[in-house]
């Protein structure tokens, strides 16, 4: 494949013609396909801003190169509660776990990413699932309580 | 982002030695890419990447003949973090796959993606050294095996010759025993590690090794010497003198030589604590 080729991407159901060799999935999605809901922030894959599931897993979409993303089902934020809300937002609504939004996106995906596997879903595994998710206003204590009741319980 | 040279994804292990081995292109291999992406923003220019992804068998884990375990190039951190096998056998590596970056970070990045990037900070290689583990070089050259204390030459250095890659890293069975990984940081979120202590335990000998204190991932010799030689509790003030002779940590912002070597010390600590605690469970 050389550099400005064309392919496809398969992004929250459809399948979305892309361009270009050098570009991360970060870049196709919020300037190709204007897909906003995914965070540009620090670009070294620490802050979680831009987290996309990709096959169920949580990635960070600033390291994801696009062509290497071909043949994965990618769902961004755009993707998750499209018809009734998520149970995961829901309780982001219910539990104000959220002030500035900003690093909602990438929170609910991770936290719906975690509870999609198959790891005993523990408080003390959601914060090591969590961890690479930066939140600047809520101070992390809500976000948690929105999501205790969907744990296992204590480990 | 730099603009790359080109980028490919074979399917054979062949077709990645014949693209390496085209030095005009200045190909490198890419797999889980949290490495190589920051860097592609900052240095690298004029760069083709190799995604060794999509070749069969090296997303494999598979037990050897020798009781060892052989870990393919394309496996994650994430795999190696849950993996059963790993979780029970191998311990100190599944507990250093779960303090690299985030679980992002770790569902990207493979376990030998981690050692070929050769950090002296590098989380999973103070197990690596551990369980002994040897790397399985290949080339259009052919194939050759290095054993991992001998793969890292330097920061950011490995003994990798042009056109080489890794395919796998096995890991030796060392019969029953006991393991932890023990990591300060700043943070217990996404940080490297200030100093890691990965401890292995067995009947006969104790093994000690860290991330962190020398220009790469470093056995510590003459502490381990006096931790396999202690009958009861071992004298910590002489593993202390020990870790002075085998450790030369660096002063930097995340910490000062002084502190990186009085935690050494802690964190070793935990670990063998840890590691003994696992090798009297008895299954």
């Amino acid at each position: 494949m050389t550099v400005s080729d064309e392919f496809e991407l398969h992004i929250n159901g459809v399948q979305c013609r892309v361009a270009g060799t050098s570009v991360t999935l970060l870049e196709v999605l919020r300037e190709q396909l204007g897909l906003t809901g995914t965070k540009f922030n620090c670009e070294q894959g620490e802050c979680g801003a831009c987290t996309v599931m990709v096959d169920g897993q949580a990635i960070v979409a600033c390291l994801a190169l696009a062509p290497a993303m071909q043949g994965t089902q990618i769902t961004t934020i755009e993707g998750v509660g499209t018809g009734p809300l998520s149970e995961v937002q829901q309780r982001f609504i219910a539990c104000d776990a959220l002030q500035c939004g900003f690093c909602t996106p990438g929170m609910i995906l991770a936290v719906s990413a975690f509870l999609a596997t198959d790891e005993e879903h523990t408080s003390t595994g959601v914060r090591a699932a969590l961890s690479g998710n930066y939140c600047r206003c809520t101070g992390y204590e809500a976000i948690l309580h929105a999501i205790a009741p969907m744990l296992d319980g204590e480990s | 982002m730099m603009e790359l040279k080109g980028y490919f994804r074979p399917d054979t292990a062949t077709e990645v030695d014949q693209l390496l081995a085209d030095e005009r292109s200045s190909p490198k291999v890419f797999a889980g890419g949290t490495d190589l992406m920051v860097e592609l923003r900052t240095a690298l220019n004029d760069t083709a990447l190799v995604d060794i992804t999509a070749v069969k068998g090296l997303d494999a884990i598979s037990v050897l003949p020798s009781g060892g375990l052989r870990v393919g190039a394309a496996v994650r951190l994430s795999s190696i973090r849950t993996h059963p096998t790993i979780r029970h056998s191998f311990r100190a590596l599944a507990e250093a796959a779960a303090t690299v970056g985030s679980h992002q970070i770790q569902n990207m990045g493979t376990l030998v993606g981690n050692a070929c990037n050769a950090s002296p900070a590098a989380d999973t290689a103070p197990a690596l050294l551990l369980y002994a583990a040897v790397m399985n070089l290949r080339s259009t050259a052919g194939s050759r095996r290095v054993p991992v204390r001998d793969f890292w030459t330097g920061p950011r250095m490995t003994s990798l010759r042009v056109g080489e890659w890794v395919e796998s890293i096995d890991l030796s069975d060392v019969g029953h025993h006991g393991s932890a990984y023990v990591k300060l940081g700043r943070t217990r979120g996404v940080d490297l590690a200030l100093t890691g202590a990965a401890v292995l335990v067995t009947g006969k000998d104790v093994r000690l090794a860290f991330a962190s204190m020398a220009p790469t991932p470093v056995s510590a010799a003459a502490a381990e010497r006096i931790l396999s030689n202690a009958v009861l509790e071992p004298d910590w003030s002489m593993v202390a003198g020990a870790l002075r002779q085998d450790l030369s940590p660096i002063g930097d912002i995340r910490a000062s030589k002084h502190y990186r070597q009085e935690m050494a010390l802690v964190t070793a600590r935990k670990a063998f604590e840890l590691a003994g605690e696992r090798s009297r469970v008895l299954s």
